[in-house]
């Protein structure tokens, strides 16, 4: 029986938002506030091993009391437990700072074997946080999951990246981050959609995570914005002239140029 | 190239402001829905549609059904896409929980329906074919029947269809030719053919299961002789093997339209071995079929409205992207080009798009609503709601129907040439349209049953309902700003459309049915007009009060729609006075026209 810690995060939809053009900064009240898309895979990821293995999934969210309905959307996709961690205090926190907090609030909620998470979130696209859990967790961090089996207390992880493909085998506890390419999220039941809304979670503060003001938020973060900058993306038209070959080697140039073929 | 297909804030508004859906909630029938899990739900749809629908929704239409000579090979995305619907509990949403439903109100469900639709309308009829065969095996099946034929259903593995149509048979049901000759064994071996079945066979579900109307020999002439038969391809045998039931997939139609769904040719008991299952009792089959036809008529206007969506919003993408020319006062040539929605015609076009849709939209949600109400009213209340039912359900499958073909045709006027081309998707969203006037009654039918069933119905009793409603509407925008004039145009109209009946039904007061009807489709037409006008002054007051709140849906949607609802009013609610006046000055002259008079 696995227990596994899935962490979820509510991000505002940066594909559908508008941006400042002055500060670069969104415009939270343009998009509606969503389910972070990698995180939705750590919920397939960590389901998927429950299924295999028994167990419970636990889904943690840092965030402010709104981030309720994205813990809504995880019970709905088939997660047991939901935990909010969520305090004035911890409001402005960086990655390094919300890293934390997980950790700390993931460490009183007993006995793990296996944290998922998503690999980044689309609001900061920082990547930070799950290398950062992993290091206050004391956890083997894992990308790039192609496949997955619990074997004898270890982890056995199939990883695909670029050309290279590996098998490798983790000892238990481990963290896992999850991308879209992980898999493929399952749609949820209509029956537990209409139930979700109303299930208890696990609210924890400042006070049940430890620590004091100074450590979290904007007080306890080295993280400083110094600017932002919106950049425009324009697409131009080039013709690629002469016979077929040297029009093949034209393009193929061109696209190594820009790193889109490597080998 | 196109990306959405319908407005999310747009349904949310019908949903919320119009038709109010969190009233249903207060019924003990809806308890355990709420507006967070009517979000959920419909955000679930959305991911769905973007998901495994509208990615294929051009290459449905290139690589079409193919018939194999036993069976009809249909694109691969449509098995993982019914098995989706059905794990999610999709097919099975809106029967009652002691059937294993969801017990959703339709009219959260047809929002949803709305959503697949519009994102490819051919893969979402596999799984709605299935829930109306379902209802049927649930209403009038055996409990024997349904433990064998129900659970795969719900669970995706054998479609559902309707089977009705037969080469001579088409709008005239009363013709039906297939036979069901009687044993001693519980079943009754088929005979005959069926033509135009839509989902008869294909390689995405194990088996088809069709609710077939047939004849039960020696059983009266006409409608009063029809019966209705659950006939499988495979039949579960006695080692709970499936076994061909004779029933043989002979050909699959090429449409112009629609082509990710096989209409196909059934032939039944060529082998003299096809069995049939009576559901219910013998000759009652076309009433028991009526009893799903008024929500597979609402499913019609719904898909129309939503293909007709996805191409405004196709055509509204290219004019807001597309350069080309300057504004008419600007004669300078070295001026940059403008995008086209910078003209007057195309927001004209664009308007008279979203009019449709939205107008359409609007009355499909209120039919679903009608539905629900009448599951928890009682006594005369649903009585009254049952009128306001019965004769909208013509107009709600035909209005969208009719003017989905013209809302497309504009959409592909908007990118004029590239439209033409299938570079872009308006022209199949054109063709995909193209069908709904004619599946499920035709226009001519409709009309026939709005004015010659349901305006007649009960000594004009729907005819009240339907008029106590709209003048409903009308009392509360007269008291409101900037809505007084449309409500005293919409009285206008009501007046009109009350004599234009009146006129009408003096033909069948002397016994002149011919006559009576012959211009039922015209009828039908201004009765649509006037109806969405209707809808249209409903969203206006919605739109008003939103804009009075601080609200999400923003001043310039809210704005938008206020104008919408001017354009409908001023540019197509004034075509009711010209049909009107076809209707006083035509004498009914096509009853008169004789075939020798096409001579040349």
């Amino acid at each position: 029986m696995l227990s596994i810690i899935v962490c979820i995060k509510q991000v505002p939809d940066t594909n559908r938002a508008s941006f400042d053009p002055r500060t670069g900064a969104i415009n939270r009240a343009s998009a509606e506030n969503i389910a972070n898309p990698d995180d939705l895979h750590a919920v397939e990821l960590a389901l998927k091993l429950r299924d295999a293995c028994g167990g419970r999934v636990t889904a943690i969210s840092m965030g402010p009391p709104r981030a309720a309905d994205t813990l809504a959307e995880a019970y709905a996709l088939g997660v047991d437990d939901c935990v909010l961690v969520s305090d004035p205090a911890f409001a402005g926190s960086d990655s390094l700072v919300t890293g934390k907090i997980l950790a700390r609030a993931i460490g009183k909620l007993g006995r793990f074997d296996v944290v998922v998470t998503g690999f980044e979130a689309i609001d900061g696209n920082t990547a930070h946080v799950s290398y950062q859990l992993s290091e206050f967790l004391g956890l083997p961090h894992i990308t790039q999951i192609h496949d997955l089996m619990i074997e004898d207390g270890h982890a056995v992880i199939e990883r695909l990246y670029g050309h290279e493909y590996q098998k490798i085998r983790v000892e238990l506890p481990v963290l896992l981050a999850a991308t879209r390419n992980t898999n493929r999220v399952r749609a949820p039941r209509l029956a537990d959609l209409k139930s979700c809304t109303g299930k208890d979670f696990t609210v924890m503060t400042m006070a049940d995570v430890g620590g004091s003001a100074d450590e979290y938020g904007t007080a306890g973060s080295p993280t400083v914005v110094i600017g932002t900058e919106v950049f425009a993306h324009s697409r131009g038209r080039e013709e690629i002239r002469g016979t077929t070959d040297e029009k093949v080697e034209g393009l193929m140039q061109r696209l190594k140029k820009h790193n889109i073929l490597r080998y | 190239m196109a990306t959405k297909f319908y407005s999310e804030k747009n349904l949310k508004f019908v949903l919320n402001e119009v038709h109010r859906i969190g009233e249903l909630f207060k019924h003990e029938r809806f308890a355990e829905y709420s507006a967070e899990s009517t979000q959920l739900i419909l955000d679930t749809a959305k991911g769905i549609a973007n998901g495994m629908m509208f990615p294929v929704f051009a290459e449905m239409d290139k690589k079409p059904p193919e018939y194999t000579g036993t069976t009809i090979r249909v694109h691969p995305a449509v098995r993982p896409f019914v098995e989706k619907m059905a794990d999610g509990g999709w097919i099975n949403a809106v029967m009652p929980y002691d059937l294993g439903g969801q017990q959703m109100p339709l009219t959260l469900f047809n929002a949803c329906m709305f959503i697949f639709a519009a994102a490819n309308y051919s893969m979402s009829v596999y799984p709605g074919l299935t829930t109306g065969a379902l209802s049927l095996i649930y209403l009038f099946a055996t409990k024997e029947l349904q433990d064998i034929y129900a659970p795969s259903m719900v669970a995706g593995k054998w479609q559902g269809t309707m089977a009705l149509t037969e080469p001579e048979a088409g709008s005239s049901l009363s013709d039906v030719r297939t036979t069901a000759f009687p044993t001693d064994k519980g079943y009754y071996l088929i005979k005959g053919q069926k033509t135009f079945i839509s989902a008869g066979e294909h390689d995405a579900a194990e088996n088809i299961v069709h609710l077939m109307l047939a004849r039960i020999k020696g059983a009266p002439a006409g409608v009063k002789g029809i019966s209705l038969f659950i006939v499988p391809r495979h039949r579960p045998g006695a080692d709970g093997k499936l076994e061909f039931n004779d029933v043989n997939c002979t050909g699959c139609y090429h449409k112009m339209g629609y082509r990710g769904s096989p209409i196909t040719q059934l032939a039944m008991g060529e082998s003299d071995d096809c069995r049939g299952f009576l559901l219910g009792e013998a000759n009652r089959g076309l009433s028991y079929m009526f009893h799903m036809m008024n929500e597979a008529r609402i499913n019609v206007g719904l898909g129309a409205a939503a293909i007709a969506s996805a191409a405004y919003y196709a055509s509204l993408e290219y004019s807001r992207e597309r350069l080309q020319g300057r504004i008419i006062t600007e004669k300078d040539p070295a001026k940059p080009q403008i995008p086209i929605i910078e003209h007057a015609d195309v927001r004209r076009m664009l308007l008279k798009q979203r009019a449709i849709v939205e107008g359409s939209l609007s009355l499909v949600v209120y039919a679903g609503k009608l539905v629900d109400l009448i599951s928890v009213a009682e006594g005369e209340e649903k009585t009254r709601l049952e009128m306001v039912l019965e004769i909208l359900t013509p107009i709600v499958k035909t209005y969208p129907s009719e003017m989905g073909i013209v809302s497309t045709s504009q959409a592909i006027q908007c990118l004029g040439g590239y439209g033409y081309s299938d570079e872009f998707p308006v022209e199949q969203y054109m063709r995909d349209a193209r069908i709904h006037p004619i599946h499920e009654g035709t226009t001519g039918i409709q009309g026939m049953d709005l004015l010659g069933r349901k305006v007649t119905m009960k000594n004009g009793a729907a005819v009240k309902a339907l008029l106590g409603e709209m003048n409903a509407t009308i009392a509360a925008a007269k008291t409101r700003e900037g809505l007084a004039p449309y409500a005293d145009e919409l009285e206008k109209s009501l007046a009109l459309w009350q004599a234009v009946m009146g006129a009408a039904v003096q033909y069948a007061l002397k016994g002149q049915i011919d006559k009576f009807l012959a211009d039922a489709s015209i009828f039908l037409e201004l009765t649509g007009i006037l109806v969405i006008a209707w809808q249209w002054l409903l969203q206006g007051i919605a739109a008003q009060d939103a804009a009075k709140e601080s609200s999400a849906y923003g001043a310039d949607f809210l704005q938008g729609k206020l104008l919408t609802m001017e354009y409908f009013f001023k540019y197509e609610l004034p075509a009711v006075y010209g049909l009107e006046k076809i209707l006083g000055a035509s004498g009914a002259m096509t009853v008169a026209v004789k075939p020798v008079h096409f001579e040349d």
